[in-house]
């Protein structure tokens, strides 16, 4: 079965303490559940959550919905967006199944990532390693106004802005990330093709999509 | 770096719930205080001799083993609930729990959300003497001395709130529990016990008897009830669950004499060993409520659960509708006579069930008695194409039909001298050209055929954009001459279990343009390597099956180009798979049935719509053994 990995790198420095850090818990609760009530995604979809602050941590790895529990969530430390970007590049080439005669491998993996500040650490190098591992479709999310989107911008050409990163539109945007998830994962099954930035469903009001 | 602001202060809550331990203790430990008979005290004074008495009573009575929920010694009952201070208990006994209500002892909810009790603190059974408690009795008696009755219920003057001591944010005045029954626990603030942790471990003197764990705990009364919902419930999370499946969660960690207080209609049970299982749950988001000893101190626990679908359950089945222009039935079976035997079963896949949309598939079969020529034709109409179910239904009808007059009008002339030259060539020989010609000229009537068909539908030809794969056959001399020709991806092999040999008859049309499936058009055809490349030959003396399927047959069965060609996948597939469920004989008579039921088989991730195709050569065999074709 090829499988679909969907990463999500969630920024958890001390900024999005509070109200944005229970936003992104409720919001992994919310799209975990919408996913298991979706036949493709319940099926097709692995789940891994990788944290970063000071330091960037795989806090889940790649799981199959049926078995995927919501990790619980700490907002402390810096922004070590480089190291987070490392972390995937080094989970995509170790998880993801590679294609091969005899097997079809896993999917493209999908990205989405989340952030609410400026990086903190060399990102630069750390993004030529993330697109040496091949990444399929990588959504960035500035989490309000502070995210720096000509960072997030050099790293994938999809980026979404949230207009403030308060509870309810973090919860629309893990809204919107189930709804691709859903989508990307009956586009694969349907045209057995690997998921872009045209299967992304329109995002919800406060939540603007910018594709480069 | 670590912002030390956002880590909880356990202080606040562990205080609360240590100081309500330490009174309990002390009290305890002193037991009734000598001659009190409740006469001159204050209200403050009476209700904490009650609470000595009944703790000593309670010290006296237990035995090691003490069951959970047998008799309890006796104990004021509804005493928490009796806070009227001039309100005499039935028994004429005034039973009142020292109210921390009203001393703030129970502290915000807003610092218990922030503080959850340590794990590590010690458990009650080391609590040391507290150190406010000389200030009102004796040492530790050695002996407790005997019972002593009651207090009378003599408080008639109103009760005024101890003062608060030494502990910090414990100002709220009022906190009454859920339910309304304003359990309190004793006021913990005149102890004033802070104590130092290292003074605990000093003093502590290990004893039978715990401290609130042991509490009677009726629901909301006695102060068993303030200890569960003063302290938020501690979360976990059990495995996951899968719906309409047995289940049966390990142990909870860290907890010991585990209660259920609500499952929470998943009707989960609770062993004697702490495990929770449970037969069959209904998919959802569950929280249990569960209360546990935890360090000796019982806690109410919050066991979150998962209770997944089962993907079959999330895959409706919607029939599609047959009155709509285009419709197509949702599965065909169809099975055919000549001097090998044809079957063909078409099934929509989950995916287009589940909306109500049609099978995109097609099959055709066909037998010409004068020719002797056997052809299968199966094809997918492109799921993201809107007619596609109609260019595969034009392609397979069309390239069906014309061969019948192609073949015979091109390859038979030649077919004796044809098959003597591909045996004296051997393997690996070229594709005869009267082969190309006929299967390339049917092709191309087909795509032909879908371009009239567009201008009929007045849509682009995209619409109907449809793979095709022929299987073509006919006995020369004995031996069969076999013929394919494929656009696209799914597949068209040979299988001949007796030589362990599977001849993959098809151009891999996936692999090197990976998810990039091709159609049947005139400009593909008409590709460098679009055509002659398409069409193989091949002569038996015998074989076991000649197959022609889409990629909804292909992509769970074979996975792979490789594995397509590989003999081994193919004998699993024919002997250990198909055979097993369907017999292919004309005198079965169950065999549309069988087969049907065989192309539902389950594949996680794979929910294409399914065609399969297979000729089996007929054993000579005496005509009386025929049965009739079904109907």
């Amino acid at each position: 079965m090829r499988r679909l990995p969907i990463y999500l790198l969630l920024d958890t420095s001390a900024s999005m303490g509070g109200e944005p850090v229970n936003a992104v818990q409720k919001g992994l609760d919310l799209l975990i559940s919408t996913l298991r009530q979706d036949p493709y995604a319940l099926e097709t979809a692995f789940l891994s959550v990788i944290t970063f602050d000071t330091e960037a941590r795989q806090i889940v790895p790649l799981t199959e919905i049926t078995d995927f529990q919501t990790p619980d969530l700490q907002a402390r430390g810096v922004t070590a967006l480089g190291d987070a970007l490392k972390t995937v590049a080094q989970c995509i080439s170790t998880e993801v199944q590679k294609s091969s005669a005899e097997v079809k491998g896993d999917w493209k993996p999908l990205v989405f990532l989340m952030t609410d500040g400026l990086p903190t650490d060399d990102w630069k190098t750390a993004l030529q390693e993330f697109r040496d591992a091949r990444p399929g479709l990588t959504v960035c999310c500035a989490a309000g106004p502070g995210a720096d989107t000509a960072v997030l911008s050099e790293i994938s050409e999809t980026v979404v802005t949230l207009d403030t990163a308060d509870s309810s539109t973090i919860s629309a945007f893990f809204k919107w990330v189930s709804a691709s998830i859903t989508v990307s994962s009956r586009k694969i099954d349907l045209a057995k093709n690997d998921a872009t930035g045209g299967d992304l469903p329109p995002p919800p009001a406060g939540i603007s999509l910018t594709k480069i | 770096m670590t912002d030390e602001t956002t880590i909880p202060d356990p202080c606040a809550a562990a205080f609360s719930v240590l100081a309500f331990i330490l009174k309990a203790q002390g009290l305890k430990a002193e037991g009734p205080l000598d001659g009190a008979d409740g006469q001159g005290l204050t209200p403050e004074e009476q209700e904490e001799q009650l609470v000595r008495a009944y703790l000593h009573r309670r010290e006296q009575t237990r035995t090691p083993g003490w069951p959970e929920g047998a008799a309890e010694p006796d104990i004021p009952a509804g005493h928490a609930a009796q806070d009227t201070p001039d309100g005499p208990a039935p028994g004429g006994k005034d039973a009142h729990t020292p109210d921390t209500a009203e001393t703030g002892a129970d502290p915000d909810p807003e610092d218990r959300e922030a503080a959850p009790p340590p794990t590590a603190m010690p458990g009650p059974a080391d609590m040391p003497e507290p150190p406010g408690a000389g200030t009102q009795a004796g040492p530790v008696p050695s002996a407790a001395p005997e019972p002593v009755s009651l207090p009378d219920a003599q408080a008639k003057t109103p009760r005024t709130a101890p003062p608060l001591k030494g502990h910090a944010g414990q100002d709220t005045p009022d906190d009454p529990a859920p339910d309304g029954t304003d359990a309190h626990a004793p006021d913990t603030a005149e102890t004033g016990a802070n104590p130092d942790p290292k003074d605990m471990e000093a003093v502590c003197a290990p004893t039978a008897v715990a401290g609130p764990a042991d509490i009677p705990e009726r629901p909301g009364t006695g102060p068993q009830a303030t200890t569960l919902r003063s302290a938020p419930p501690e979360p976990v999370s059990l495995p996951n669950a899968r719906a309409k499946t047995p289940y049966a969660a390990p142990p909870l960690k860290g907890y010991s004499s585990l209660r259920m207080h609500n499952d929470n209609g998943t009707g989960l049970v609770l062993g004697a060993d702490g495990s929770l299982s449970a037969e069959s749950m209904q998919a959802g988001e569950y929280t249990i409520d569960l209360s546990g000893l935890k360090d000796g101190r019982r806690v109410s626990v919050r066991a979150r659960l998962s209770v997944i679908p089962r993907p079959k359950d999330l895959w409706i089945s919607i029939p599609s509708d047959q009155n709509a222009p285009l419709a197509k039935p949702d599965e065909a079976f169809e099975q055919v006579e000549g001097e090998a035997f044809l079957v063909a079963a078409s099934t929509r896949g989950r995916s287009h069930a589940r909306e109500g949309t049609y099978r995109d598939d097609h099959f055709a079969l066909s037998y010409d008695a004068g020719s002797g020529w056997h052809v299968m034709v199966v094809a997918d109409g492109a799921g993201s194409a809107p007619a596609s179910r109609e260019g595969s239904r034009v392609a397979c009808e069309t390239a069906c039909r014309a061969l019948q007059t192609l073949l015979p009008e091109e390859v038979d002339p030649v077919a004796q001298a044809l098959v003597q030259d591909m045996a004296d060539s051997g393997p690996g020989n070229n594709v005869p050209a009267p082969v190309v010609s006929s299967l390339m000229r049917a092709a191309r009537t087909a795509a032909q055929e879908l371009e009239a068909c567009a201008q009929k539908l007045a849509c682009p030809v995209a619409h109907l954009s449809t793979t095709l794969a022929i299987a073509a056959a006919r006995k020369v001399n004995r031996r069969w001459l076999l013929l394919s020709f494929s656009v696209g991806d799914g597949g068209i092999g040979l299988w001949d279990g007796a030589a362990g040999a599977a001849v993959l008859m098809c151009r891999p049309d996936s692999g090197e343009f990976a998810g990039q499936t091709r159609f049947l058009t005139l400009g593909e055809l008409d590709r460098p390597h679009g055509g002659k490349s398409r069409v193989f030959a091949e002569i038996r003396d015998s074989f076991t099956a000649f197959m022609a399927m889409t990629d909804g047959i292909t992509d769970p069965k074979f996975e792979t180009d490789a594995a397509f060609a590989n003999p081994a996948r193919w004998r699993t597939f024919w002997e250990d798979d198909l055979t097993k469920a369907v017999t292919f004989a004309p005198d079965n008579a169950a065999i549309r049935e069988q087969f049907l039921e065989w192309m539902e088989f389950w594949s996680r991730g794979n929910h294409d719509d399914r065609t399969l195709a297979v000729m089996v050569p007929k054993e000579p065999a005496p005509a009386t053994e025929r049965t009739g074709e079904s109907p």
